[in-house]
C-alpha cells in the first residue's frame, strides 16, 4: 500500500488550476509587447528559482553555480544555433543536456565538501566558467556577448510575431512542465531520499540512501529546467551576454527563492510574480529602485525568515480560525434551542485558564459525572447519557477548545492533554463539583487520565 | 626577461599582494568569527574609496590623503558596527544563518553600490595620489606612492595583528572565534564583539578602497573584482591563523603580476579559479591551514 500521509491537508489543486487559467488568458488582456515581456521574465525567474529550491531547499546543497546552468543553456543554444548551425529546436534540447553534464562535473567537488565550502567551490566553478566564456571570444563574443542568435519558428511562423504570443505560451509551458516535474519528484522515492539526506544524513545513509548518488541526481535534476530556460532566453532575446554570471542576476533569483520560502515549490513561483512586478512598478526610479528592493529583501528576511509562502499559509490559518470562531459564536447565539432540545439543558460559557468553554450542567444528585468528548467531536455526543442519568447524578459536559461551540484556543498552548486536564480542574473549582467521576471518550480519555494522574479530587 | 622587467613585476606584484592582504584579512576576520561570508565586502571597499575621495575634494595633498583615509576608516568602522545589528543579529541563532547572511549581505552590497551611484554618479573618479615622483629600484623606476601604499598596508596589518594578539579586546575577539559559547559563559558581550569584528573588517576594507582608488579609477562597481580576489586569497590561504591569508595574498599578487606577463591576459583569472577549486578539493582548510577555526 502506498504511504500517503493524510494530515498534510492541502486546498487541492484548485488554486493552481485557477492560476494556470489566469496565466493562459492573460495575453488576451495584455496585448502590449512590453507587458508580455515582463510576464515572460516572470516565468523565466520562476523556473530558475523553483528549480534552485530543489538543490538548496530540499537537498540542502547551497549551489551558487545554479545560475551557471542557465548560462550554459544560453550559450549552448547560441553557439549551437548560430555558429554550428544546428536547427534551433535541436539546440534548445541540447542545452539541458550540457547543463546536466556540467552539474555532474560540479558534483565531484561538491560531494567532497560541506557547509560554507560548498558555497565557495560553486562560486569558484561559476567564475571559472565565466572566465572561460569571456576568454573564448571567437565562439562566445567575449565580454560583449553574442547577438542575432537564431529565433524559434514553427513551420515558418515566428514565435515572436503577434506580440510575442508564441514565446509567451512556450515559457508558460516550460513553467508548467518544470512545476509538474518538481512536484512529482518531491513526492517520489527519490525526493524523499533527497529530503532524508538533508534532515539526517547519517540516518539516511544507514537506511541505504547512497549519499553520492542522490546528491549527484539532485544537482543534475536541478540543472534540467534552468538549462532549458537559458536556451529559451537566448532564443527569445536573441542575445547572450556574460552579464548572466553577475552578482545582480544571482541576487535577484536568490531573493525570489528566499522571499518565496525554501522547501516549497509554490513559494518561488509566487515570489517571482511579486518581485518582478514590484521591480516593474519602481522602474522609473533608477538606482533607488535597487535600494528599495534590497531594503525590502533585508526587511522580509529579518522579520520573516520563513518567506512569503509561510506568511500566506499563516494568513490562511488566521482566516480559518477567524471563520470558525465566528461560526461558533453564531451557533452559540442562534442555535442554542437546537442544542437545548438534544441535551435537555441550555449551555453557557465558563471561563477557564485556557479561555472560555461551553458547558452543559444539569441533573440532580450528590455525585457528579463529567463527560469529556473525543477528538473532533462535541459535547452533544453524550445526549443519551444525559437522558439516562439525569435523575440520579449531576451531569456536566463541555466542548474542548476549538470543538463544538467553544471558541478557538491558542494553538501553542491550549490543544494539549495537559491543557484539557487543567480545564477540567478549573471547571471542578468554578462549578463546585466536589469529587466528580470523570468519564472520557477517546481523546477525552487521555484528558481524564491526565486529570486523575495529577492527584486532583 | 631583463632585470628591469623582473624588478617591475616584482614591485607591482608586491603592491598587489599588500592590497589583497588588506582586503582578505578583513574578510577572513569576519569569516572566522561568524562563519559567514560577507558579500558586502566589495561594496565596502568601493564606499570607503568614495568617502576618501569626497574628503580629498576639500583638502588636497598628502594631508588630504591621510585625512581622507582616516575619515573613511572611521566612518566605515561605525557602518560595519551597525551592519551587524541589521544584517546578522536578527537571525544569529537561526539554523540557516549562513544562507540568510549571504542574502542580506548581497542585498547590503546592492544598497551600497546604488547609494554610491545616486550620490556620486557613474563617472570614474580618482583619488589624487599625494606622493608623486619615482625612485630607482633594481634599475627600474617605481612610484613612491606604491611604496607608501605597501608600507601603510603592512603597518595596518601589523597593527591589526598586534591588536588581536596583545590587547584584551583583541583576545576577546579571538575567544569568540574559537568558542562562542564558552566566550559567552565567560561574560563577554558576544554581540558587541562580533559587531566590532565587522567594524574592523569594514575599516580594513575602507583602507583598501582608498589605496585602490589612488592606484586605479573608482566606479560604483569597483569592489566586485577585489571581492573575488579576496575570496581566492582566503580559500588559498585558509583562515586558520591571521597570517595565513596574508601569505596567500602575496602569492596571488605576485602570480597575477607575473602571469599577466607570461600568459595571455584573459587566462590568468581562469587559472586562479581553477587553482582555488583544486585547493578546495585537496585541502579545504587552505594551504597554510590546520583543521580548526581560530583567529
Amino acid at each position: 500500500m502506498k504511504y500517503a500521509p493524510s494530515f498534510q491537508r492541502t486546498n487541492g489543486f484548485w488554486p493552481v488550476v485557477i492560476a494556470l487559467c489566469i496565466a493562459a488568458a492573460l495575453p488576451f488582456f495584455f496585448t502590449e509587447t512590453h507587458i508580455r515581456h515582463i510576464l515572460i521574465l516572470i516565468f523565466v525567474y520562476a523556473i530558475l528559482a523553483s528549480n534552485w529550491d530543489l538543490s538548496l531547499g530540499y537537498g540542502g546543497i547551497v549551489n551558487f553555480a545554479h545560475i551557471a546552468f542557465f548560462a550554459i543553456g544560453l550559450y549552448t543554444y547560441g553557439i549551437a544555433a548560430k555558429i554550428i548551425g544546428l536547427d534551433p529546436w535541436l539546440a534548445l534540447l541540447l542545452a539541458p543536456v550540457l547543463a546536466i553534464a556540467f552539474a555532474a562535473l560540479l558534483a565531484i567537488p561538491v560531494l567532497r565538501l560541506e557547509g560554507i565550502y560548498v558555497i565557495l567551490v560553486t562560486i569558484a566553478a561559476a567564475q571559472l566558467l565565466f572566465q572561460l566564456v569571456v576568454s573564448q571570444g571567437d565562439f562566445t563574443g567575449g565580454t560583449s556577448g553574442m547577438v542575432l542568435i537564431p529565433r524559434l519558428e514553427i513551420v515558418g511562423y515566428r514565435l515572436s510575431s503577434d506580440g510575442r504570443i508564441g514565446y509567451y505560451y512556450l515559457s508558460l509551458l516550460l513553467v508548467v512542465f518544470s512545476t509538474v516535474f518538481l512536484y512529482k519528484l518531491e513526492r517520489s522515492a527519490l525526493g524523499r531520499a533527497i529530503k532524508a539526506l538533508r534532515d539526517n544524513k547519517y540516518y539516511a545513509i544507514s537506511r541505504g540512501v547512497s549519499e553520492g548518488r542522490i546528491r549527484l541526481l539532485t544537482l543534475c535534476a536541478s540543472a534540467i529546467f534552468p538549462g532549458l530556460a537559458g536556451a529559451f532566453y537566448g532564443a527569445y532575446l536573441r542575445i547572450a551576454s556574460p552579464d548572466v554570471f553577475g552578482l545582480g542576476f544571482l541576487t535577484i533569483t536568490l531573493s525570489i527563492l528566499l522571499l518565496g520560502g525554501i522547501s516549497t515549490i509554490w513559494g518561488p513561483l509566487i515570489a517571482a510574480v511579486v518581485i518582478t512586478a514590484f521591480a516593474e512598478i519602481l522602474a522609473d526610479y533608477g538606482a533607488s529602485r535597487s535600494i528599495i528592493i534590497a531594503a525590502m529583501i533585508i526587511a522580509v528576511v529579518v522579520v520573516y525568515p520563513g518567506g512569503l509562502y509561510a506568511a500566506m499559509q499563516e494568513i490562511w490559518g488566521l482566516g480559518t480560525r477567524l471563520r470558525t470562531n465566528v461560526t461558533a459564536a453564531w451557533r452559540r447565539r442562534f442555535q442554542a434551542s437546537l442544542r437545548q432540545e438534544a441535551m435537555g439543558v441550555k449551555d453557557h460559557l465558563v471561563e477557564t485558564r485556557h479561555g472560555p468553554v461551553s458547558v452543559c450542567d444539569t441533573g440532580n444528585g450528590d455525585q457528579t459525572i463529567i463527560f469529556v468528548h473525543g477528538n473532533s467531536s462535541c459535547k452533544e455526543v453524550f445526549r443519551r447519557q444525559f437522558d439516562e442519568f439525569a435523575g440520579q447524578y449531576r451531569l456536566v459536559t463541555f466542548d474542548l477548545p476549538g470543538h463544538g461551540v467553544s471558541p478557538n484556543g491558542n494553538p501553542d498552548e491550549d490543544y494539549a492533554v495537559e491543557a484539557y486536564a487543567e480545564i477540567i480542574r478549573n471547571l471542578v473549582d468554578s462549578l463546585d463539583l466536589k469529587t466528580p467521576i470523570v468519564f472520557g471518550w477517546s481523546l477525552g480519555g487521555y484528558a481524564a487520565l491526565e486529570y486523575a494522574a495529577r492527584g486532583t479530587p | 626577461m631583463t632585470l628591469e622587467t623582473f624588478a617591475f613585476l616584482l614591485a607591482s606584484g608586491l603592491v598587489l599582494g599588500g592590497l589583497y592582504a588588506l582586503m582578505a584579512s578583513g574578510l577572513a576576520v569576519v569569516w572566522t568569527t561568524l562563519g559567514v561570508f560577507n558579500f558586502a565586502h566589495g561594496a565596502m571597499i568601493a564606499l570607503g574609496a568614495y568617502i576618501a575621495w569626497q574628503v580629498t575634494q576639500y583638502t588636497t595633498g598628502g594631508a588630504g590623503f591621510l585625512l581622507g583615509a582616516g575619515v573613511s576608516v572611521a566612518i566605515m568602522f561605525c557602518l560595519g558596527f551597525a551592519m551587524h545589528y541589521v544584517l546578522v543579529k536578527p537571525f544569529e541563532l537561526h539554523a540557516n544563518l549562513v544562507l540568510l547572511a549571504v542574502i542580506t549581505t548581497l542585498a547590503a552590497a546592492s544598497i551600497m553600490e546604488n547609494a554610491i551611484l545616486l550620490s556620486w554618479g557613474p563617472r570614474d573618479k580618482q583619488i589624487a595620489p599625494p606622493f608623486t615622483g619615482n625612485i630607482e629600484f633594481l634599475g627600474t623606476a617605481i612610484g613612491i606612492h606604491d611604496f607608501v601604499i605597501l608600507a601603510i598596508a603592512l603597518a595596518a596589518l601589523l597593527a591589526l595583528a598586534l591588536f588581536l594578539r596583545r590587547t584584551t579586546a583583541g583576545r576577546a575577539l579571538r575567544a569568540v572565534a574559537q568558542n562562542r559559547e564558552a566566550a559567552e559563559l565567560m561574560g563577554f558581550n558576544v554581540s558587541r564583539l562580533v559587531a566590532m569584528t565587522i567594524g574592523l573588517s569594514a575599516a580594513t576594507a575602507a583602507l583598501a578602497g582608498v589605496f585602490v582608488g589612488s592606484l586605479r579609477f573608482i566606479s560604483p562597481t569597483v569592489g566586485t573584482d577585489p571581492l573575488m580576489k579576496s575570496l581566492i586569497v582566503v580559500i588559498l590561504g585558509g583562515v586558520t591563523r591571521f597570517t595565513s591569508p596574508i601569505y596567500a595574498a602575496f602569492i596571488v599578487g605576485l602570480a597575477e603580476a607575473f602571469s599577466a606577463y607570461f600568459l595571455v591576459l584573459y587566462w590568468a583569472p581562469a587559472v586562479l579559479f581553477a587553482m582555488m577549486i583544486i585547493v578546495l578539493l585537496i585541502k579545504p582548510e587552505g594551504l597554510f591551514g590546520r583543521r580548526t577555526r581560530t583567529l
